[in-house]
């Protein structure tokens, strides 16, 4: 379902963090979002996500307006936040059982879940008995389980290692392939952009606001070092640089 | 050459030094204590019985029982233990909602610890006079005396480790389970509680122990007619039979020592995502 957000501004006190942002996400479409650091993408994800106050402005998803946390809206944070006491299974079975689900029936779609993401055979893990990429691809089918219209994610692979990272950006692909998903990923790679997305929004630092939103319409599999990929990153890198000359001078 | 020479050296150390994981530094703990206390008892140091002796009154004092009082020593224990274990049952009944309770609002929390950090500085045997005040209408009154002083001295570990249990709790998995719209009272339930598990038990097992430290104190001094501090008091006013005094000693340590290791056991088995 499409996402349109309208207008959103967020200030702390007197600090301005994001201004006056607006932007929409279709049906089925794989949006990133980058941003020098500090510049407020993890806010405005948050905002999205309910877990901040707007202060102003409007989010909508389909034709309601959201302003609180909702299974609607699955999120997948950086630093996995799985629940250290449940095991593999029962952190993706997490959403469900919020929302009242019988044991026969919660068991069965995370495994579905569990399948679909790879981890086969490691259900009855402990958190702090799998890697990094393990808890986020634990993370993601926790995520899927509740079936949300869309998918948030913010730097789910920053804390990667890089082949780690690649490789789960493939899974990720497969993985919104299949299941037909709408998803909005905040990331700082240009590279991660530039390989995953149909559009990559630009933020300016702060106040966050929008500096330019960039199409790709090359088709998957990408190839990271292909020409034309090269020439998206250079100049999504030149948005960025730009922007932190203005700031901070040479 | 030099730097095999010194690496000869450390895989030579590490031959001579005891392997931590072996109880064999425990047992030579227990054997150097045997030795200095049997030594103090034989040279006459201080007016002790030796360990053997005190072995064979304790072995004495569970299968016949000391005669002027007419009770074993395992009957003095149990009567004591049974206190323990209801009044810190009554005080985790009350510490452990409050500390949640505590932990989850600041507003609450705000409200409730200054009384905490008041009343906590006062030491449980502090309060046996204002007890015996207060529980003189009832019958049974020596019993609910040492039960409450147990209670205070159960409560407050019990307190604290819970609120500290629930304000630890990384605000990401809160944050985390709101994503799938948990209600407040799922979230305590799914996320507070297991998150704080921990920590509770952690009070609990603390809590028990200054609730058994608390019982046997009161039973010696609130005119008491059971229990094993009432027997090691007894065993003192009676003419000072030192074995037997010990003995009741041993019994207070081991039943101390079980206890905790009991709970630590239970811990391990219930918490294995640690």
């Amino acid at each position: 379902m499409a996402l349109v957000a309208s207008n959103l501004s967020k200030e702390f006190n007197s600090f301005q963090a994001i201004k006056d942002v607006s932007f929409s996400v279709k049906d089925g479409e794989f949006v990133c979002i980058i941003g020098p650091s500090g510049c407020g993408k993890t806010t405005l994800l948050r905002m999205i996500a309910g877990l901040e106050k707007i202060s102003s402005g409007e989010i909508k998803l389909g034709d309601r307006i959201v302003s609180e946390p909702g299974k609607d809206r699955g999120f997948v944070f950086q630093e996995y936040t799985l629940f250290p006491w449940r095991s593999a299974q029962k952190n993706v079975e997490f959403g469900l059982e919020v929302q009242g689900m019988g044991k026969a029936e919660r068991k069965n779609i995370a495994g579905k879940y569990i399948d679909l993401v790879g981890l086969n055979g490691f259900e009855d893990r402990y958190p702090k008995e799998l890697s990094g990429g393990m808890k986020q691809r634990v993370a993601i089918a926790r995520a899927l389980a509740s079936d949300p219209e869309i998918l948030l994610m913010d730097e789910p692979f920053g804390a990667l290692d890089a082949q780690t990272r690649n490789l789960m950006q493939v899974e990720l692909l497969r993985i919104w392939e299949t299941e037909h998903k709408t998803i909005l990923f905040v990331t700082h790679s240009v590279d991660e952009a530039v390989f995953l997305a149909d559009r990559v929004i630009v933020l300016t630092t702060t106040p966050g606001s929008i500096r330019e939103i960039v199409n790709i319409k090359l088709k998957r599999p990408r190839k990271r070092t292909d020409p034309e990929i090269n020439q998206i990153r250079d100049h999504l890198l030149g948005l960025l640089n730009v922007k932190y000359k203005d700031t901070f001078g040479d | 050459m030099k730097s095999t020479s010194s690496e000869e050296k450390i895989i030579k150390k590490r031959r001579l030094s005891i392997d931590t994981q072996s109880p064999l530094l425990r047992i030579f703990s227990i054997v150097a204590f045997l030795m200095g206390w049997y030594f103090i008892g034989v040279l006459n140091l201080a007016e002790l019985p030796t360990p053997i002796e005190t072995l064979e009154m304790f072995y004495t004092l569970i299968v016949s029982g000391e005669p002027i009082l007419g009770r074993t020593l395992q009957t003095h224990t149990t009567a004591s233990l049974i206190r323990v274990i209801e009044g810190s049952a009554i005080g985790f009944a009350v510490a452990l909602p409050l500390g949640i309770l505590m932990g989850w609002s600041k507003r609450f929390e705000r409200f409730a610890d200054t009384m905490i950090e008041i009343f906590r500085p006062i030491p449980p045997l502090a309060w046996i006079p204002l007890a015996f005040v207060l529980f003189r209408s009832f019958d049974n009154t020596r019993i609910l005396v040492q039960i409450f002083i147990v209670f205070i001295g159960a409560f407050f570990p019990a307190v604290l480790n819970t609120i500290h249990g629930v304000k630890s709790i990384d605000s990401s998995y809160i944050e985390s389970a709101r994503t799938f719209g948990s209600s407040d009272l799922q979230i305590l339930e799914k996320v507070v509680l297991p998150g704080a598990m921990p920590s509770i038990i952690t009070g609990i097992r603390i809590g028990l122990g200054i609730g058994w430290m608390c019982v046997v104190a009161a039973e010696m001094i609130g005119g008491s007619a059971s229990g094993i501090g009432f027997f090691i008091w007894s065993m003192y006013e009676l003419g000072g039979g030192t074995a037997e005094i010990i003995s009741g000693m041993i019994a207070i340590g081991a039943v101390g020592y079980i206890m905790n290791e009991g709970i630590l056991y239970t811990e391990r088995r219930l918490i294995k995502w640690r």
